[in-house]
């Protein structure tokens, strides 16, 4: 960090050489602004299986839950990336500076649509987060108190006939009319 | 359907098959594998498809939003 207090772009690499990538998806589901424990969980659980890094979940309450992102969210070596205040998780700012770093990156190596995905998330009302979740995973119903209110979500989003799946032989076609 | 246009994805080929992705309006069809238990994004004009191929249930499972990042539609193949 400089005098003034300005992060620079050096300083965002060497802060993000200190974490792991499970780290680095926190950053990314916490987003630029304060979000929900339950959102975090759930959008962490979807970027992690979006990139490959390896998160052990469990049914829970609320649809699946991890118990490392829990503690990584409480971790203290974490606290120059995030912290909890008025109840809500938010990045600091060397936490932003990472964040779009990482969705920087992100784009030159997989390219626009994985940003495009979690720009969506954070845009996305925790109905619809949670109907996303539940619909892609569906052990989240397993032990889930809310699975009622959030499977009336998805039957009112199941078969609009935007999307049109069939079979060919071997081969599954998905028709996008939208 | 023959598509005027017609491009692969990065994405290679494997279980459980090929998949095509055939967006109707712009004529475009996209190749993907999702091998099992993998998420992939597909995005074409803003809209962005998703594709989880569940281990559990063998089954194909997709959701799509509209370029307004809204959810739209949610499904699976059989």
């Amino acid at each position: 960090m400089t005098m003034s207090g300005t992060i620079s772009e050096e300083d965002v690499e060497k802060e993000l050489e200190l974490h792991d990538q499970l780290d680095l998806v926190l950053v990314l589901a916490i987003g630029p602004s304060p979000a929900s424990h339950l959102a975090v969980q759930k959008r962490a659980i979807l970027i992690s299986k979006l990139l490959g890094v390896d998160l052990e979940v469990k049914p829970y309450r609320y649809g699946l839950y991890s118990e490392t992102i829990t503690e990584k969210l409480q971790s203290a070596k974490n606290a120059t990336l995030f912290r909890k205040r008025d109840g809500k998780h938010e990045l600091t700012p060397m936490g932003l500076r990472a964040y779009y770093e990482i969705l920087k990156r992100l784009a030159a190596k997989k390219g626009e649509d994985t940003s495009r995905f979690i720009e969506i998330l954070h845009r996305m009302g925790d109905d619809e987060l949670l109907a996303l979740t539940y619909h892609l995973f569906p052990e989240s119903f397993e032990e889930s108190e809310i699975k009622d209110k959030v499977r009336a979500v998805i039957e009112q989003l199941r078969g609009r006939g935007t999307i049109k799946a069939r079979r060919e032989g071997e081969k599954i076609v998905l028709e996008v009319d939208a | 359907m023959s598509p005027e246009k017609s491009e692969k994805s990065e994405i290679s080929i494997g279980i459980p098959g090929l998949i095509e992705i055939h967006f109707k309006r712009e004529k475009v069809v996209k190749a993907v594998d999702v091998k099992p238990g993998e998420m992939k994004v597909l995005v074409l004009n803003d809209r962005v498809l998703i594709l989880h191929y569940d281990e559990n249930t063998k089954k194909l499972r997709y959701a799509f939003f509209d370029n307004n990042g809204r959810l739209k539609d949610v499904g699976e193949t059989f």
